[in-house]
């Protein structure tokens, strides 16, 4: 069955999308989106996964980079953050380290998005 | 997709998300208070990055279509013209509002007591120009005087966005429904008083009131909906306000929500998001008073004679 774009807030939204957080690059999602258009989820049930997964890939991606950062640098690059999501300076924060910042969380993106395409398929007692 | 599939997929989700926050806080939990304390969580972080800067040209608003109305009507003819609302300019009302609440206070938050009560409804009747009430048919908050915080915007039909909203869109929309659900249907459904509703929302902790375990479907039907007002006593303004969502957690430090335009209205919109203000039941069995920020009615009377 063709589902109704307009029951898809989030996913219209993204499409739309000019400016995305800083990482996005490296975000890696195609399976996930892939897996996602075969389950026919509509409406409020595909926008509540669809949140669901973007906020584990936030809360993944925000918890590494400070994993990079000295503490001290934590507060003024969550303030950055949560001003300015988009802003590239934010790999500023990083330093000569900047480079391996990048690579490490391409790598903890890959593995994310197979953790969260197993939760397709297991049964929930299996996570 | 089977429901009981999606159910399990949500669950899966959801476990791995909350595992994921415990790691976060723990590992991080200068960073965890620090979003703690401006009332955001992650998925605010994200929401602002992938919606609110990404929708500079709104398509098709619903104030483009001519059948929603942001504003109040000034002139509804329930606001008490011999109240000062409509005998001070904007600017009087707010410094006077201001200088007769404060004195009436406690240094801290909670229930107000009866003679604190008693003065603090009649000061807001005086300016307000309508009846408040901090106890109103035998039902009352566990704060009359309390912290609040700064919500996101609620979905008001399925298939809504944050495109749509057309105010205020720097404040993202929550993930989840409020208590209550959608506002309504569908988007061709949406009237005036809804759209308004969703606007002017306030969150409190009926989950908390004592009488809840054992009247939840009364107290949950009750509070729906139910019109308040919300004053920033530190600068005299107010805002006429429904109960739109259940919250906020006992662990945020804060006992009320406002939404976006609320706390704009309130002037709690920058810095902290957060503020000490009144929330009171407003009398209105008749549902006559706007929701809205409440505002001075200087040239009311002229415009009754």
């Amino acid at each position: 069955m063709k589902k109704k774009q307009s029951n898809k807030p989030l996913k219209k939204t993204s499409k739309k999308t000019a400016k995305k957080p800083f990482y996005h690059s490296l975000v890696k999602t195609k399976k996930i989106y892939l897996q996602l258009e075969k389950t026919n989820l509509q409406g409020e049930q595909y926008s509540e996964v669809l949140c669901l997964i973007e906020e584990t890939i936030n809360t993944h991606a925000v918890s590494t980079l400070l994993n990079k950062l000295p503490q001290e640098k934590h507060e003024t690059f969550m303030e950055k953050l949560s001003q300015e999501p988009h802003s590239e300076e934010l790999w500023d924060f990083f330093g000569e380290e900047k480079d391996n910042a990048k690579d490490h969380l391409s790598q903890v993106f890959g593995q994310l998005e197979e953790e969260i395409l197993q939760d397709f398929f297991e049964k929930e007692e299996d996570v | 997709m089977k429901t009981t599939k999606f159910h399990k997929l949500k669950k899966n989700l959801q476990k791995r998300h909350s595992n994921l926050n415990r790691q976060f806080e723990k590992k991080h939990l200068k960073a965890f208070k620090w979003l703690a304390e401006r009332n955001l969580a992650l998925p605010d972080i994200y929401g602002k990055a992938t919606r609110l800067l990404t929708t500079g040209s709104l398509a098709g608003t619903l104030l483009l279509s001519g059948t929603i109305q942001p504003t109040q009507n000034l002139l509804s003819g329930q606001v008490e013209l011999t109240s000062l609302r409509a005998q001070l300019t904007q600017d009087e009302f707010n410094k006077q509002l201001k200088g007769e609440l404060m004195p009436l206070l406690p240094e801290n938050i909670g229930k107000l007591n009866e003679q604190e009560s008693t003065e603090v409804s009649d000061v807001l009747k005086k300016y307000l120009g309508f009846p408040v009430k901090f106890r109103y048919q035998n039902n009352e908050l566990n704060y009359h005087y309390a912290w609040t915080g700064y919500e996101q915007h609620l979905y008001r039909y399925p298939g809504d966005s944050l495109d749509q909203h057309d105010a205020m869109k720097i404040a993202g929309i929550a993930p989840g429904l409020g208590a209550w659900g959608y506002f309504t249907d569908s988007k061709e459904s949406l009237t005036q008083e809804e759209y308004m509703r969703e606007k002017y929302y306030v969150a409190v902790q009926t989950l908390y009131l004592p009488e809840w375990q054992s009247e939840w479907q009364r107290i949950y039907d009750w509070y729906k909906y139910r019109k308040m007002v919300m004053i920033n006593p530190d600068n005299g303004t107010a805002c006429v306000v429904v109960v739109g969502d259940a919250g906020p957690a006992q662990w945020t430090g804060k006992q009320f929500g406002g939404s976006p335009e609320v706390m704009k209205t309130l002037d709690l919109h920058e810095g902290y998001h957060k503020g000490k203000v009144l929330l009171a039941f407003v009398d209105d069995p008749e549902n006559k008073i706007p929701l809205g920020p409440v505002e001075a009615l200087p040239n009311a009377k002229l415009a009754e004679k």
